[in-house]
C-alpha cells in the first residue's frame, strides 16, 4: 500500500515531512496505544498509528524500523518528539480521528492487502 | 528513638535489628559503683560520664541494683544524698542476656519505658549496658557497612566485566548507567546497540531484535528498579546484552514473564508503558535468555546471534497484533 494513500484516507497533516528517497510504499499498519505492543509486533515495513506523543514513540519506531508515525486524536506532540523524529529521519503526521476511527478509515487498504496476499477475511 | 515493627513496612533498618544481637550494640565501657558508695558519688559519676543510670555491683561484676537520676533526685529531696547507694537503689532490675536478638531488647525497652537495660552473660555477670542510643548507633553502623559492601560488590562486578573485555580484545563494549524514572534517557542504550550491530552488517531482523531487547531491558530498569547498568558486548558472532540493577527484584519471575503481567500504574500506562509485554518480548527476541531477580537486584542476560541458524523461528513465535 502507498504511504500517501494512508495519509490521504486519514486526512493527516505532516509535522515532520518524509525526506526525499523515503520509501513510498508500506506493507502494514500497527495501531497501538502501548509501546510494548508496537515492539512486540511481527509486522515489517509498517506505519505506527498511536495516541502517544512522547519522544519514546520515535525511539520505538527507530528500534522496530517503522516507516513513519501517525499521531491520532489531533494531539500535538512536544518539540522534543519532533526533534527526535527529524534526527532519526522518521516522518510524523497528525490526524484528528480517534484510534479506532482511523483503523476503520483504513479498512479499504486492509481488504486490498488481504486480497493481494490471498488471505480470506475473517 | 521509637520503633514500631510493622510487617508491611519491613525495611533494611528492621532487618538489621533482627540480625544484630544485644552484645553487638551494648556499651562495654561500664561505669559501676559498689553498694558502699554514696548517692553523692552516684550523682557525680552520672554528671561526669553523662549517663542516666549506674549499675551497682558486688565482686566486680555481680549486679545487685541500679541507681537512676530519679533515685538521686529522691535522695536529694529527702536530704539523704550522703546515704549509701544500697539504701536508694532499685533492686528489682530488668536485665537482658547478651545473646538475644537486638529486636527483643528494643521491645523490652519500649514496653517498660526504660532508658537503659543492664546486659548479663550466661554466668549472670554484668557485661554491658544497652540504651536506645546504643541501638541506634549499632543499626546505623550496620546499615553503613551494608551500603559499603553493596557499593563494593557493584565495583567488583564492574571491574570484572571491564577485565573480561580487556582480556578479549575482539570484544566491543557499550555501557550506560540509568537512574530510576529517568524516562527522557530511555532508548539511549537501544540506540547505541542498534548502531553498533548495524555497523557489523547484520540482517535488519537481527538489528531489530537487538534494539528491541535492549530497549525493553532499559525501560524496565528505569521504570521498575532503583537504577542500574546496561551493557552490551559485541563479538564477531553475537551480541550479549547484560542488564543489572539495584533491586527490588521480582517476587515471582514466572508470573512476570507472562504476557500481560504488569505492575505499572496509571501514570506510567498513560505514557505508553505497562502492557506487560516487555519481558516475554525480550525472551522472544533473544537466542539465549536468562533472568534472576532476587531482592538485591534483577539481572537479565540476552544473547543474539548475528547469523541465526533459522531466521524463521523468531517470527513464528512473535505475537499477533491485538487491535
Ligand atoms: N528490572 C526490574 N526490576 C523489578 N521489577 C521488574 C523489572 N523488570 C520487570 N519487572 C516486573 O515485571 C513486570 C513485567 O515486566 P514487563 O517488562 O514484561 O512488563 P512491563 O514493564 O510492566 O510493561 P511493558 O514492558 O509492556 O511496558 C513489571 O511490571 C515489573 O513488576
Ligand atoms: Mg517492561
Amino acid at each position: 500500500m502507498e504511504l500517501q494513500e494512508i495519509i490521504r484516507l486519514l486526512n493527516a497533516e505532516p509535522l515532520v515531512a518524509p525526506e526525499p528517497g523515503h520509501p513510498s510504499s508500506v506493507h502494514d499498519v500497527c495501531a497501538a496505544d502501548l509501546l510494548s505492543d508496537i515492539l512486540a509486533t511481527k509486522k515489517r515495513d509498517f506505519v505506527i498509528l498511536t495516541g502517544l506523543v512522547t519522544p519514546q514513540v520515535i525511539r520505538v519506531a527507530e528500534a522496530t524500523d517503522a516507516l513513519g508515525v501517525v499521531i491520532v486524536r489531533g494531539k500535538t506532540p512536544p518539540e522534543a518528539t519532533l526533534e527526535a523524529a527529524r534526527k532519526s529521519r522518521i516522518p510524523v503526521w497528525r490526524c484528528s480521528m480517534q484510534l479506532f476511527e482511523s483503523c476503520v478509515a483504513l479498512a479499504p487498504l486492509i481488504e486490498e492487502k488481504r486480497t493481494k496476499e490471498g488471505v480470506a477475511p475473517t | 528513638m521509637r520503633m514500631r515493627i510493622d510487617p508491611v513496612t519491613y525495611t533494611p533498618f528492621h532487618e538489621a535489628l533482627y540480625d544484630l544481637r544485644v552484645r553487638d550494640a551494648m556499651s562495654k565501657n561500664l561505669i559501676v559503683l559498689g553498694p558502699e558508695a554514696t548517692m553523692l558519688d552516684a550523682q557525680i559519676a552520672m554528671r561526669d560520664h553523662r549517663i542516666s543510670g549506674i549499675p551497682i555491683v558486688i565482686d566486680g561484676d555481680k549486679l545487685v541494683g541500679l541507681v537512676s537520676i530519679q533515685d538521686v533526685i529522691e535522695a536529694l529531696v529527702a536530704n539523704d544524698i550522703h546515704a549509701p547507694v544500697g539504701k536508694w537503689m532499685t533492686e528489682k532490675v530488668y536485665t537482658v542476656r547478651e545473646k538475644i536478638p537486638l529486636i527483643q531488647a528494643v521491645k523490652e525497652l519500649q514496653k517498660r519505658g526504660f532508658g537503659r537495660l543492664p546486659v548479663l552473660n550466661a554466668e549472670d555477670r554484668l557485661v554491658g549496658m544497652l540504651t536506645n542510643n546504643d541501638v541506634t548507633r549499632a543499626v546505623m553502623l550496620r546499615l553503613n557497612e551494608e551500603a559499603r559492601a553493596a557499593e563494593q560488590r557493584e565495583a567488583d562486578l564492574m571491574a570484572r566485566s571491564m577485565s573480561a573485555t580487556q582480556e578479549r580484545p575482539g570484544i566491543e563494549r557499550i555501557e550506560i548507567r540509568v537512574e530510576p524514572m529517568d524516562l527522557d534517557a530511555a532508548g539511549t542504550f537501544a540506540g547505541l546497540v542498534k548502531k553498533a550491530v548495524k555497523k557489523r552488517g547484520v540482517s535488519p531482523d537481527v538489528a531489530r531484535r537487538a534494539a528491541i531487547a535492549a530497549y525493553e531491558a532499559e525501560v524496565n530498569v528505569i521504570l521498575h528498579s532503583m537504577g542500574g547498568i546496561l551493557e552490551a558486548f559485541l563479538s564477531d558472532q553475537d551480541i550479549t546484552i547484560l542488564s543489572r540493577d539495584r533491586g527490588p527484584g521480582i517476587p515471582n519471575v514466572d508470573e512476570a514473564m507472562k504476557e500481560g503481567f504488569s505492575t505499572a500504574n496509571e501514570v506510567v500506562r498513560a505514557l505508553g508503558f505497562g502492557a506487560g509485554m516487555g519481558l516475554p518480548n525480550m525472551k522472544r527476541c533473544s537466542d539465549e535468555f536468562s533472568i534472576s531477580a532476587p531482592a538485591s537486584g534483577t539481572t537479565v542476560t540476552m544473547k543474539i546471534l548475528f547469523n541465526p541458524p533459522s531466521q524463521a523461528t523468531h517470527q513464528e513465535n512473535a505475537t499477533e497484533e491485538k487491535t
